[in-house]
């Protein structure tokens, strides 16, 4: 079968069903694609105004093919020129939805996700502080017995220094200290956030001339024992300095001498506060506080309850089946220090109350993900463009566009993240209906079908596209049948003259009057002329 | 409503429509099998006829016929 033969066997049954129902396919535009292709085409246009039949229709059918089995090279270049067009337009969309969209909505799905986490998750849970083993050193904690009848003052005075970085910090702690071993104090510091050690430093010797205590943060008793690296630290630096004098800047009169006892001060009042944090760890282990501290204000409206379990005492308290229900349960009733015992006594008690706020605060950090729903994809649709494929595609004013777009997502569409990205992309980079369409089309073809490959739905979008883009340049019309009804011819009676010439002509052995006896010629002589009738058919519908 | 002829509504019909399937089928032959999409479909190679066949009845199913 030829090529135009396949393409009217798949389209007659589509076509005969129109025809039958007077309707008739018209493309309104000359300039359209589809128009454009079917003036390749020749088309019977002479009308023979006959009912529709299997005849007809066959008819009409045989001789498209026929006229269109081979067409003129200046045609047939024209329509591959359109071919060429359509398919780059197709894989242009293609290439787009594989290597930019899609990648794109697979980013900002995971990023939104991430986002979605925190404002889903109720932050509740029970840290364990734990001491470093520096803390716990026998040569150090020995030592700071010398510091036992200090009694600090409220201010001390102090240098301004060239700045240190974090490295020269550490060395200046570790390198001959004589209360532990350098790898000992290297390993902690390395534990210690770089932030606190630079800020540390900075607080002592950046600032100005003189310290008020109660404004040094490692010192303050709101963050003990949180700051208990910062504050011992803070002893070590000035311990180094005491030994290790620098240049002094803004100050020309400051010799060996003023320097030694500043630091020595510096030294021996830090050394002090150390000295109280540790006795103040001895009695919270002794006493057995286990709750050190607690963050549970408006636990529910904030969706938090963070408790800090003492490291020292977190042990007996595990080995005792304690409940982490009851820990924090005792947090939202206070959020000061709670000792095993004090916890004891009332664990029915926190645990029934955990379990009533607990669902409440659950509940409010669901509300908080509906609101923030919206916030989150703004955001991780902003952070993901600014990477990968997208990043290459400069938009201007992007957040007004993804702000003013959101809005215009469906809610429905909305609780559905691949589907809201999806179309957030089509809508600010890919203008064009046709992009989310065939998106669209892809998601369709996989609920059908869950087990088919991202390249088989591809195909299977492709076609649907290419269909509704056809089917968009195309309307379909009714149209009034023009058919002549063909009057079967009436019979004339003879006149007296020709039944008498035709009695004479058989008489002669001539004229329709004349009886053959040959059968045979005479079915022969029939087939013919039927055959001249169906020429003469042919011929009209050719005309 | 304009008076036509079956056998020339007919024949503009098929025109129209075999213009639509023939352009597609052509395009879409030229890029599949590649990255991107797959010339098969639940695993069975697409023919021309194949394709002439889906959007055919595709093209039908947007235009209600």
């Amino acid at each position: 079968m030829s090529d135009i033969a396949n393409t009217v066997q798949s389209v007659k049954l589509i076509v005969q069903q129109l025809t039958e129902s007077s309707q008739v396919l018209v493309v309104p535009n000359p300039e359209f694609p589809v128009a454009q292709f079917a003036s390749g085409y020749a088309v019977d246009q002479a009308p023979t105004n006959t009912e529709v039949t299997p005849e007809m229709t066959a008819s009409v059918e045989d001789h498209f093919e026929e006229m269109n089995e081979e067409q003129p090279i200046t045609v047939e270049e024209e329509s591959a020129d359109l071919v060429s067009l359509v398919a780059a337009a197709l894989g242009k969309i293609q290439y787009n939805v594989a290597n930019v969209v899609i990648p794109g909505i697979d980013s900002m799905v995971r990023d939104f996700n991430e986002r979605q986490k925190t404002s889903t998750s109720a932050d509740v849970r029970a840290d364990v502080f734990r001491y470093n083993a520096i803390h716990s050193e026998p040569r150090f904690t020995t030592h700071l017995q010398n510091y036992a009848n200090v009694n600090p003052q409220p201010q001390y005075r102090t240098f301004i220094l060239p700045a240190a970085s974090v490295e020269q910090i550490i060395e200046m702690v570790s390198i001959n200290n004589p209360h532990a071993e350098r790898e000992e104090l290297t390993e902690w510091l390395l534990k210690v956030d770089p932030e606190v050690i630079s800020r540390t430093y900075n607080d002592l010797f950046s600032r100005n001339r003189s310290i008020t205590v109660s404004e040094l943060p490692f010192v303050t008793g709101a963050n003990a024992p949180f700051n208990i690296d910062a504050l011992v630290l803070a002893y070590f630096i000035c311990g180094h300095l005491t030994e290790n004098p620098m240049d002094v800047i803004g100050e020309r009169d400051v010799d060996l001498q003023v320097w030694n006892q500043t630091m020595r001060m510096l030294h021996e009042m830090l050394g002090s506060y150390v000295l109280r944090a540790y006795t103040r760890r001895a009695e919270d282990y002794r006493n057995g506080v286990l709750i050190l501290r607690s963050e549970s204000s408006n636990a529910i409206a904030n969706r938090r309850l963070v408790v800090h379990l003492n490291g020292d005492v977190e042990p007996q308290w595990k080995a005792a089946n304690g409940d982490i229900s009851e820990v924090l349960g005792s947090a939202l009733e206070s959020e000061g220090s709670q000792t095993l015992t004090r916890l004891a006594e009332r664990k029915v008690y926190f645990i029934q109350k955990f379990q009533e706020v607990f669902p409440l605060i659950q509940a409010a950090a669901e509300d908080n993900a509906d609101r923030s729903r919206r916030k989150d994809m703004i955001e991780a649709f902003m952070a993901q463009a600014e990477q990968g494929t997208l990043a290459e595609m400069q938009v201007d004013g992007l957040r007004e566009k993804v702000m003013e777009a959101i809005r215009s997502v469906r809610p429905e569409h909305l609780c559905n993240e691949f589907i809201a990205f999806g179309q957030l992309i089509c809508r600010i980079y890919f203008p064009e209906s046709t992009y989310w369409d065939y998106m669209q089309l892809m998601d369709r073809a996989g609920e059908k079908d869950k087990e088919v490959s991202r390249r088989e739905l591809s195909t299977q979008a492709l076609l649907s596209l290419y269909a509704a883009w056809a089917a968009s340049q195309i309307r379909v019309e009714r149209f009034a049948p023009e058919v002549i009804e063909q009057a079967p011819a009436a019979l004339e009676e003879p006149t007296g003259e020709e039944a008498g010439e035709a009695i004479e002509d058989a008489a002669t052995g001539e004229g329709p009057l004349v009886e053959e006896g040959n059968a045979e010629a005479d079915a022969l002589d029939d087939a013919d002329a039927a055959g001249d009738d169906e020429a003469v058919d042919e011929d009209d519908i050719v005309a | 409503m304009q008076n036509l002829s079956n056998n020339v509504a007919h024949g503009q019909s098929l025109s129209i429509l075999t213009a639509a399937v023939e352009l597609g089928a052509e395009a879409i032959l030229r890029i599949l099998g590649t990255e991107h999409t797959a010339s098969t479909l639940n695993g069975v190679f697409l023919t021309k006829q194949d394709i002439q066949e889906a959007l055919a009845s595709r093209i039908a199913t947007q235009l209600a016929i």
